[in-house]
């Protein structure tokens, strides 16, 4: 009886000197996150304007890079979307999900508002059929360079789309 | 089986003059100072322990796992914050080149704190590292997938190939453009080992068992005090106990302190004063009895001896007298006669009560001292056979030898049944040559329910007799007087069926 009980005694101080052991070392952990992200600064090459523009990632996320023309405004923004990834931004990785549009056509769209804070897109390219990521791309590109708050309709020569904000998180 | 014996109802323990019903006692001889492996001190010891280690065992834990986190939590808030602010100041233009990209990170793998890390950065397809290899092996996917779908800082420990612990810390870089923060597409990752805070966890349990040791030794001087506090009073108690049973009735235990055991003690010593009392009390009721009977005895002696030398008168005049006088007289005669041998017993026996009775030793020739017992008797007939050694001689108390032996031959005649055979042998013995006496008779024996209370005083074996022809004290007296020979008396059954009784005492008395 009483030699059961120490063996309890020894088998429960086993167990704590155990899970002393156990408890030791640097236990690995999960993903936590950790405060705000870098807020960097971006500087425009000098003589080029701030205008955004939305191209993607190989992983299909939507990042903004600087128009890299002079002329600002978001005109020129959406024809250089329309244009496509230049050869720095291809070097880079980036890409577009917008089809290949024409110079002459890409230069004739226009932008209006914002009105109720509403901006309208008016491509010269149908919008209906556009992948989810290049209607992003385009959203993206004429908020950016109008403000943050507003949102955006998309009007191609086929139909007028819902506005929308900007999303650049993944699908 | 009519017997009229008797038994000493008070034996006496040696002559210390303590009854022996409490010398009985001290067969139980005391296992002291033996650490019992289980007794109350290895209890209390272990116990002790049990407690101490199992609060230094969780102190310590619980010290060592807040430690050990704020150790880790501030290397890793550290890391992230140096890498979140290394990155801001470093200004980046969009789309990024490789050539900008590996100029960030040598910026960046610079100033690692708190410890010299590796830097990898990644925008769009572009890689660069501090340490050469595009990607890191402890970079883990969901980090990497937490830190590019999430805009914010995130960090993850992991360990390597070998099992070292590493910090993989992954920031990604927003700008501030029209109010709002759009991702640039860069992240950097810092990866740095944990080796530094391994050594000061490794060093903290090492402390915590160098403290929890000496902390465990140290807790047996408490149990042992305990141990003792307790323990002390208990063995003062056994000894106590011991004491008492030994006959020392003014035991008495000091009471120290207020707790349980000063109340047992307390206890105890009531219990033993009331004990003590009692038996003084029973102690003085005993010599008050025996001193009655003693001086009753003495008080009927004299009148007693008037009436025996009247009744011898009477005895003489009886033959003149009518028939029914003189048988009334000679009635008187013999039961005043019979009075007188009672009142000699009684005061016989009053002697040794008293402690009175005294050896007066003679060297005896024994075969010649029986001889002479049984021609007084006139027993010296063919109803006693006699078994004598030759030359045997012994130290005794002559008296007393004659009375002894009288009585045994006397009751073997009268309970019994002739022949009574008397062997008297001598017998070697470590301790001395003994002298052995056996009387045996060729009667029906002795009840068996009888044989126990055969030496009781006034014991009558068959109730309806109530008059014996002996005074009812002839075997206690011859019982006394053995004893007071340093020797001892029996009474069994026979094989043959007869009773024998069997006398074994020294055969130099001590006086």
């Amino acid at each position: 009886m009483s030699r059961i009980r120490d063996a309890a005694r020894a088998a429960s101080a086993a167990a704590a000197a155990g899970l002393l052991l156990a408890g030791c070392g640097i236990k690995t952990t999960g993903v936590v996150e950790s405060g705000a992200p870098a807020e960097v600064e971006v500087r425009p090459e000098e003589g080029s304007a701030d205008s955004l523009v939305y191209f993607l990632t190989p992983d299909s996320r939507l990042v903004a890079t600087h128009s890299g023309y002079s002329a600002p405004g978001v005109q020129v923004a959406l024809f250089r979307l329309l244009v496509g990834p230049g050869e720095r931004e291809r070097a880079s990785g980036l890409r577009t999900a917008l089809p290949p549009v024409d110079l002459a056509l890409a230069g004739t769209t226009t932008v209006e508002g914002p009105a109720d804070d509403v901006i309208e897109v008016r491509l010269p390219i149908d919008v209906a059929k556009l992948p989810d990521l290049a209607r992003r791309q385009v959203v993206c590109t004429a908020v950016a360079n109008a403000a943050s708050h507003v949102e955006a309709r998309l009007r191609g020569p086929d139909t007028v789309l819902a506005p929308e904000p900007c999303r650049t998180g993944p699908l | 089986m009519a017997r009229t014996a008797h038994r000493d109802r008070t034996p006496r323990a040696g002559r210390t003059g303590r009854p022996a019903w409490f010398a009985r006692r001290r067969r139980g001889t005391p296992r002291e100072r033996r650490i019992a492996p289980l007794g109350l001190r290895t209890r209390l010891i272990a116990a002790f322990l049990l407690v101490a280690a199992v609060s230094a065992v969780s102190t310590a834990a619980l010290t060592y796992q807040q430690a050990r986190n704020a150790v880790l939590k501030q290397s890793q808030d550290t890391a992230v914050s140096t890498l979140r602010d290394l990155m801001e100041a470093q200004p980046v233009s969009l789309p990024m080149e490789q050539e900008q990209l590996d100029r960030l990170v040598s910026e960046l793998a610079k100033r690692g704190k708190p410890h010299p890390w590796n830097v990898f950065a990644e925008y769009g397809r572009l890689r660069a590292s501090s340490n050469g290899s595009p990607t890191s092996t402890v970079v883990t996917d969901r980090l990497r997938r937490q830190v590019t779908a999430h805009p914010h800082g995130a960090f993850q420990r992991v360990t390597d190939a070998d099992g070292d612990p590493y910090l993989a810390v992954g920031m990604p870089a927003v700008f501030r453009a029209n109010g709002a923060r759009p991702p640039t597409g860069l992240v950097v990752f810092a990866t740095m080992p944990l080796s530094g805070e391994r050594t000061t966890v490794q060093a903290m349990v090492e402390a915590a068992q160098r403290g929890a040791v000496p902390g465990l030794a140290a807790a047996v001087i408490p149990a042992l005090l305990a141990a003792r506090s307790v323990l002390r009073p208990v063995r003062d108690m056994r000894r106590a106990a011991q004491k008492m049973g030994r006959g020392r009735l003014d035991t008495r235990i000091e009471v120290r302190g207020a707790d349980e055991l000063a109340g047992l003690a307390r206890t105890f010593n009531d219990t033993a004063r009331a004990l003590e009392a009692s038996v003084a009390e029973l102690r003085d009721a005993e010599t008050r009895a025996r001193r009655f009977a003693s001086d009753v005895s003495h008080e009927l002696r004299t009148p007693l001896a008037g009436m025996l030398a009247v009744t011898e008168v009477l005895d003489e005049e009886a033959a003149g007298l009518d028939a029914d006088t003189a048988a009334a007289l000679r009635l008187i005669s013999a039961e005043t006669g019979k009075l007188a041998v009672l009142v000699e017993d009684l005061m016989e026996i009053s002697r040794f009560d008293a402690r009175a009775a005294e050896l007066n030793l003679d060297e005896v020739d024994v075969a010649e001292a029986v001889r002479k017992t049984l021609e007084r008797r006139h027993w010296d007939d063919a109803r006693v056979v006699t078994d004598l050694p030759r030359d045997a001689r012994a130290r005794l108390d002559p008296r007393r030898f004659d009375v002894v032996l009288a009585n045994l031959v006397g009751n073997a005649l009268r309970h019994g049944g002739a022949p009574v055979r008397v062997t008297v042998r001598t017998r070697p013995q470590p301790g001395g040559p003994r002298l052995v006496v056996e009387v045996a008779d060729s009667g029906p024996g002795i009840a068996p329910e009888v044989l126990p209370h055969i030496f009781d005083r006034f014991f009558k074996a068959d109730a309806a007799r109530t008059r014996s022809a002996g005074s009812g004290l002839g075997l206690a007296i011859t019982l006394e007087n053995v004893r007071l020979h340093g020797g001892t008396l029996e009474a069994r059954n026979g094989p043959a069926g007869g009773a024998v009784f069997t006398l074994d005492m020294p055969l130099e008395a001590d006086a």
